[in-house]
């Protein structure tokens, strides 16, 4: 009898140890399956996919400053905080019903569009491109994808969205970015805004080739050959390809146009730390030195006029022509101006500026501030864009590669 | 940093016309010299001419100066005179005249033909993808310097670059070897680290009628070690540095570092030797991806110091260290050390 009793008491003992033990294992397993699902989150493992929201993730990361707040729908504020997540790059389209900002989620290469009269924004397509660090958007929709490959490579993307699809069409679902794998390594690209065309520079023996192409990468011309690799290139709507060597500051920098045959025709020569954006339909040009510490704008109006210095210090970087006859240009000046060298320090993100927006008329060689951020909004203005009717400039702010639009006739 | 500006050209036709000597040693009528500052005008550029002679009394001559063919400066004396150069293609013949007061008549002619030539360079040293700045050199590394000439005949047509003959210099010394005809470009070892070249080129058309010349001062830089976040969802965020002393909103970051300017092809070429540390803990690199570091968080607290040197075993030139201090949010603080691992 003693015996069954010590059998029955041990064999309950062995249950419960059991049991125990596998509530244990239970919970411990549960605890590292929470951190794991918590870290997997944090890196966007499980998020939904952006083709199930007509708006994207993004969409919740509007936000406006210094006027009436935003919504899907209602004027934005003067300046709009479109999205504080990173983008890739941006640019002004002609859709239906009008011009919007299209721009491109640097983590899932999507295309979005957001209105700026009406704040709304809309996902336009739904492939996926993860990391891409460069996107440019041609005034078609559009556009080249700029990424880095597993093998370090540069990979660059030529896609296009169907411009149709707008926020006037609020029903349509996102659509698959449809397009052409270009050459690995392309070093600089740019879009001809009025044709569609190419121009990419890429290593070859002896330094880079300057190639045109179609949007697909066919009919390829080698039209421009340099032992130099570092070449900015700029495609005006007027069909000039501009030419900036790499700039520097306190380094002599010289800006070219390319013609057809390859050859080299100055633009702007030797001068230090040499930025430029160049006017469409025009010789006129905003040029940039940095040397010494200091930052010049200059104008020049003609190709045969004597550069006139402007009274703001900034770069041509933050600058963009407006549309018109008039030779008028909108600057993003920093508010304290920069000390050192600028442009590499810019360049390689070791410095943001807080700026202001001016309105530069060239042909005067005066300027004037039309817009100050709060003290509470600092905006390190980057690859500005102007609309076909000079209402809204859009821009990223450098800091953080977020997405800003803003009106200029509130 | 020097630029020569311009090139430019001459054809200094110095050969004196025939002229009518009355007196004086036979030959003596070509015995004059006309000197350009600067030597190698630039279209539009102002040229100041200065003629000399060690036969004459230019002082006591009457000198007459022509611009095809318009007197534009005379009198007893004027050894100088000024005058504009024209635009690319074009050609001005400068005329000097002197008649000494023993009746000797002498004379001398130039031609300015304004050319220009374009000196333009960059290194074979590393810059990150994107970057939008130039690749300076540093020790070991390379110079690529390319000429761009500008050489326009009478009809307005560009000599091709490929038919000019360019010769080129560091420090005055001529590169044979570099030098020829169409070759507008060269490579040359960057000079050593804090040193710096002169490198010239002068360029001239095969008959030397036209001819011009550009230098510049190449000096090489430290290359210096920048942090960037390497983000899970957007990649390395090259548009913002880390800063001295930086908080992140983040309980675990991954950090990738920069050489720029390196006489590198990659941030994790072999050479490379990256020397982490956390809080003065050294941290071993990563054999697949020495370049980057992760840092967690999780139950720590506190301040991380990364400290980084990088070196290179067959470049002892480089040695670039940088010092970040670094807060991270903390998802459950408490402990004392940062857990760190490679990418």
């Amino acid at each position: 009898m003693q015996t069954k009793t010590i059998i029955r008491y041990v064999l309950v003992a062995l249950i419960v140890l059991i049991i125990g033990a596998l509530a244990g294992w239970y919970l411990f397993l549960r605890g590292q399956s929470q951190t794991t699902s918590a870290q997997d989150a944090a890196r966007g493992f499980g998020a939904s996919t952006p083709s199930a929201n007509q708006n994207g993730s993004t969409f919740g990361n509007s936000q406006s400053t210094g006027g009436s707040a935003s919504g899907s729908q209602g004027s934005p504020a003067q300046l709009w905080h479109v999205v504080s997540t990173p983008i890739a790059g941006l640019g002004f389209v002609n859709d239906v019903g009008g011009q919007n900002v299209h721009f491109v989620e640097r983590s899932t290469g999507n295309i979005l569009a957001a209105n700026p009269a009406t704040g709304a924004i809309t996902r336009l397509t739904n492939t996926l491109i993860p990391k891409v660090y460069e996107a440019i958007i041609a005034p078609d929709g559009s556009l080249i994808e700029r990424s880095l490959a597993a093998d370090g490579s540069v990979a660059s993307f030529a896609g296009s969205a169907s411009s149709t699809q707008t926020t006037e069409s609020a029903t349509s679902s996102p659509l698959q970015l449809i397009g052409t794998i270009l050459p690995k390594n392309i070093e600089e690209i740019a879009i001809n805004p009025s044709t569609d065309e190419l121009f990419y520079t890429t290593a070859s023996a002896g330094g880079i080739t300057g190639i045109r192409s179609q949007w697909n990468a066919a009919k390829q011309k080698n039209v421009f050959a340099s032992p130099l690799s570092g070449w900015r290139i700029t495609w005006l709507p007027d069909g000039r390809i501009i030419l900036l060597e790499a700039p520097v500051d306190g380094i002599s920098g010289y800006a070219y146009s390319l013609k057809n045959d390859g050859t080299l025709i100055p633009l702007v020569r030797a001068i230090q730390g040499l930025t430029i954006l160049p006017r469409s339909k025009s010789s006129a040009m905003l040029y940039g030195s940095s040397a010494g510490g200091s930052i010049t704008l200059m104008a020049q109006v003609s190709a045969s006029s004597t550069p006139v210095q402007l009274p703001i210090k900034t770069i041509p970087d933050k600058c963009v022509w407006a549309p018109g006859a008039g030779l008028v240009a909108y600057c993003a000046v920093p508010q304290v101006t920069p000390a050192g060298n600028f442009l590499t320090s810019w360049y390689q993100g070791l410095l943001h500026t807080a700026d202001a927006w001016w309105r530069v008329d060239a042909s005067a060689g005066v300027a004037q501030e039309i817009y100050t951020p709060s003290s509470s909004v600092s905006l390190d203005v980057e690859n500005p864009a102007i609309d076909a009717s000079g209402t809204h400039i859009a821009f990223m702010n450098g800091a953080d590669q977020s997405l800003w639009i803003l009106s200029l006739n509130k | 940093m020097r630029y020569g500006p311009l090139a430019f050209a001459i054809g200094v036709l110095l050969l004196a016309t025939p002229a009518y000597a009355q007196l004086g040693l036979p030959g003596i009528e070509n015995a004059l010299m006309i000197g350009l500052t600067p030597a190698h005008p630039g279209p539009h550029d102002h040229v100041h001419l200065t003629v000399q002679s060690s036969a004459i009394d230019l002082s006591q001559s009457a000198i007459t100066w022509s611009s095809n063919g318009t007197v534009m400066a005379q009198g007893m004396g004027v050894t100088s005179a000024d005058v504009v150069a024209g635009a690319l293609g074009t050609q001005t013949k400068i005329g000097v005249e002197a008649d000494a007061p023993d009746g000797t008549i002498a004379r001398a002619q130039a031609v300015i033909a304004p050319t220009e030539v374009d000196l333009l360079f960059e290194a074979d040293s590393y810059v990150p993808p994107f970057y939008k700045g130039r690749a300076l050199p540093s020790a070991n590394t390379n110079v690529i310097v390319q000429a761009i000439p500008h050489f326009v005949n009478p009809d307005g047509s560009e000599m091709a670059a490929a038919k000019l003959v360019y010769t080129w210099k560091k420090d005055g010394q001529v590169m044979g070897t570099l030098s020829g005809t169409g070759k507008s470009s060269a490579i040359i070892p960057a000079p050593l680290l804090y040193g710096s070249d002169d490198i010239s080129v002068d360029v001239a058309s095969a008959d030397n009628t036209l001819s011009g010349t550009a230098s510049v001062n190449v000096a090489s830089v430290d290359p210096g070690v920048v942090l960037y976040e390497d983000h899970p969802l957007y990649g390395i965020l090259y548009n913002n540095a880390l800063r001295a002393s930086t908080f992140i909103p983040e309980s675990e970051m991954t950090f990738a570092a920069v050489p720029y300017f390196a006489a590198i092809g990659s941030p994790n070429d072999s050479t490379l030797q990256y020397a982490w540390n956390i809080n003065g803990a050294a941290i071993a690199a990563d054999p697949k991806d020495p370049s980057e570091i992760t840092i967690n968080a999780n139950n720590s607290s506190g301040i991380a110091l990364i400290g980084l040197e990088l070196t290179d075993a067959i470049n002892y030139f480089l040695d670039a260290k940088g010092g970040w201090s670094v807060t991270l949010s903390s998802v459950s603080g408490g402990g004392d050390a940062f857990h760190t691992g490679a990418q």
